[in-house]
């Protein structure tokens, strides 16, 4: 029956990515059942930034277009024992840098709803796996939104857990600091039975922590609402979207008569004006850290063509590495070099103290901060494409939860124009269990239009 | 205030210690948004911070010390193929006599 199921999925993957590629890779079937596993038979994609034992995982990346890795990721190594059957390796921007689904070498992936729109990203090609509904569940990753805002784009649950819950080990770096392994599913239920799966300590990751628990049995435990003290980004929601907001008002007021009882807090708004740059500063210097071993020589493609090694690696990262790559790297370079390290770079982080400082605050108050899971429904790609669209002051609050390492997760909430735009709710650290406890409790009380 | 060619200049400088060669249509790109991210920047350059101390991790990171035997080892072969210079340009001895 699982086989049958198997041979139906690759069967859709092959439809959809003849005109939205989705998927990089079919992985063979290899089922071996675990009856005691709450994901046994279940299908699952992995992002294509996760290593997999001798099935080529490229990141999105021409550069690694034949790298067969000789081990797994640890994420992949427990699902293999958990029963569930690996399908897919999904298309992603290029090695996770980037946010919108159209900066892989292997094609812009398109919206589940609207093909003219974005999927979002980094993790285009599993959320539209998960929001069409070809796979249960896929494992992501997550360094800004790359989890959470394609899930707000593409109408599912996308779930980003406290840092180090999931092993990083075997998943490609981009910025250290600040990645995770995240999880996409249609429903919250879902989430918890994979993040039960997967939340084990890894001695190989040294910033793995325990976070192992019964997630999934204990969703349903919260006993009162009333007694949860919940708050509303106020000014991150200022600079949503006029239209959107405008309906995420109504939604808004269905929570409150649904006993969310919450209070408009604002974050801080000259902190949240500095989300992005700081994002960029830590993320993008530490990428060029994270991607100076690509030479071509020892791992990787080659031009094989050079006077020396130094022009075979000139050459290699010149042809093998996309635009977008190569922008970052020369802002990450530029952040710091000499005359920039101090002035900006030190700074960064020491205002990413002064932001989790401000989180510390905010959960001294309350138990959970709310705010929407973009500042708009997915954008066209050609606004994307032609650099149309500039400060995106609401969603980039989302990063929030990366600076602090929070768990974060974003749940279906409106649709504005028939494209869903989500909510997102973020606890504090190692809280993992309040907020796929809230997730599952709003997600219950159902469409906020009925 | 750098001027264009400074900027351009700068890029390029960059690019050659990060290994790769940018094409003009590139370097465009870049300068097309190199003076919305150093505007972005100047808020940092701005911004107070004499007492405050910089954040590189969440945690302390752990000094768990894995023993030698529970590395996974992986033969040469197994990690020459992933690598196309190598194979190709690998020079195979046969110690058969």
């Amino acid at each position: 029956m699982i086989r049958n199921r198997y041979n139906q999925v690759i069967e859709q993957i092959n439809t959809i990515n003849k005109s939205n590629p989705i998927s990089l890779r079919i992985v063979d079937y290899d089922f071996k059942e675990n009856k005691n596993s709450l994901l046994n038979g279940m299908i699952y994609s992995l992002k294509d930034n996760i290593c997999t034992k001798n099935i080529i995982t490229t990141g999105g990346s021409l550069f690694l277009s034949e790298y067969s890795p000789s081990y797994n990721a640890f994420v992949k190594d427990l699902l293999d024992k958990s029963g569930s059957v690996c399908v897919s390796k999904d298309n992603l921007d290029e090695f996770g840098l980037g946010g919108t689904g159209t900066f892989s070498a292997y094609g812009i992936v398109h919206n589940a709803y609207d093909d003219k729109r974005i999927s979002g990203g980094s993790s285009s090609g599993s959320s539209i796996m998960v929001a069409k509904k070809i796979v249960d569940f896929s494992i992501t990753t997550d360094t800004g939104d790359s989890t959470r805002k394609p899930a707000s784009y593409n109408g599912i649950v996308g779930f980003k857990p406290s840092y180090g819950a999931i092993s990083r080990y075997g998943v490609y770096p981009y910025s250290p600091s600040l990645d995770h392994v995240g999880i996409l599913a249609n429903d919250v239920d879902t989430i918890a039975k994979v993040f039960s799966a997967v939340a084990k300590q890894d001695k190989k990751d040294l910033t793995s922590i325990d976070l192992s628990d019964d997630y999934y049995q204990k969703i349903n435990d919260l006993k009162d609402i009333k007694k949860i003290k919940f708050c509303f980004l106020s000014d991150a929601y200022k600079y949503m979207y006029k239209n959107e907001k405008q309906e995420f008002d109504l939604y808004l007021n269905f929570l409150r008569k649904n006993n969310i009882e919450f209070d408009l807090v604002d974050f801080n708004e000259q902190l949240l004006k500095l989300i992005d740059p700081i994002y960029k500063s830590i993320s993008y210097a530490e990428a060029v850290s994270s991607y100076n071993n690509y030479t071509g020589i020892l791992f990787g493609n080659s031009v094989n063509d050079g006077l020396n090694f130094e022009d075979i690696m000139i050459k290699n990262r010149t042809k093998f590495f996309g635009r977008q790559l190569k922008r970052r790297f020369i802002i990450g370079a530029n952040i710091t070099s000499v005359q920039n390290f101090e002035n900006v770079f030190l700074k960064a982080k020491k205002i990413r103290t002064l932001i989790i400082n401000r989180v510390n605050e905010i959960f001294k108050k309350y138990d959970v901060i709310l705010m929407p899971g973009a500042s708009s429904i997915a954008h066209l790609i050609d606004d994307i494409l032609n650099n149309k669209i500039s400060e995106e002051i609401c969603s980039d609050a989302l990063q929030i939860a990366n600076f602090a390492g929070l768990p974060s997760i974003t749940i279906k909430a409106i649709k504005y124009n028939n494209l869903p735009l989500g909510l997102n709710i973020t606890t504090n650290y190692k809280n993992d269990l309040l907020a796929l406890q809230v997730a599952k409790y709003i997600e219950k009380l159902g469409d906020y239009k009925c | 205030m750098k001027n264009n060619n400074d900027i351009k200049n700068n890029i390029i400088s960059l690019s050659k210690s990060l290994m790769f060669n940018l094409s003009d249509d590139e370097i465009n790109l870049i300068l097309s948004e190199y003076s919305s991210i150093e505007n972005a920047l100047s808020l940092i350059k701005d911004f107070d911070l004499s007492n405050v101390e910089p954040t590189s991790f969440v945690q302390p990171l752990s000094t768990i010390n894995l023993n030698d035997d529970e590395y996974e080892t992986y033969n040469q072969q197994d990690v020459f193929k992933n690598s196309k210079y190598f194979r190709d340009h690998m020079v195979v001895v046969n110690d058969k006599k």
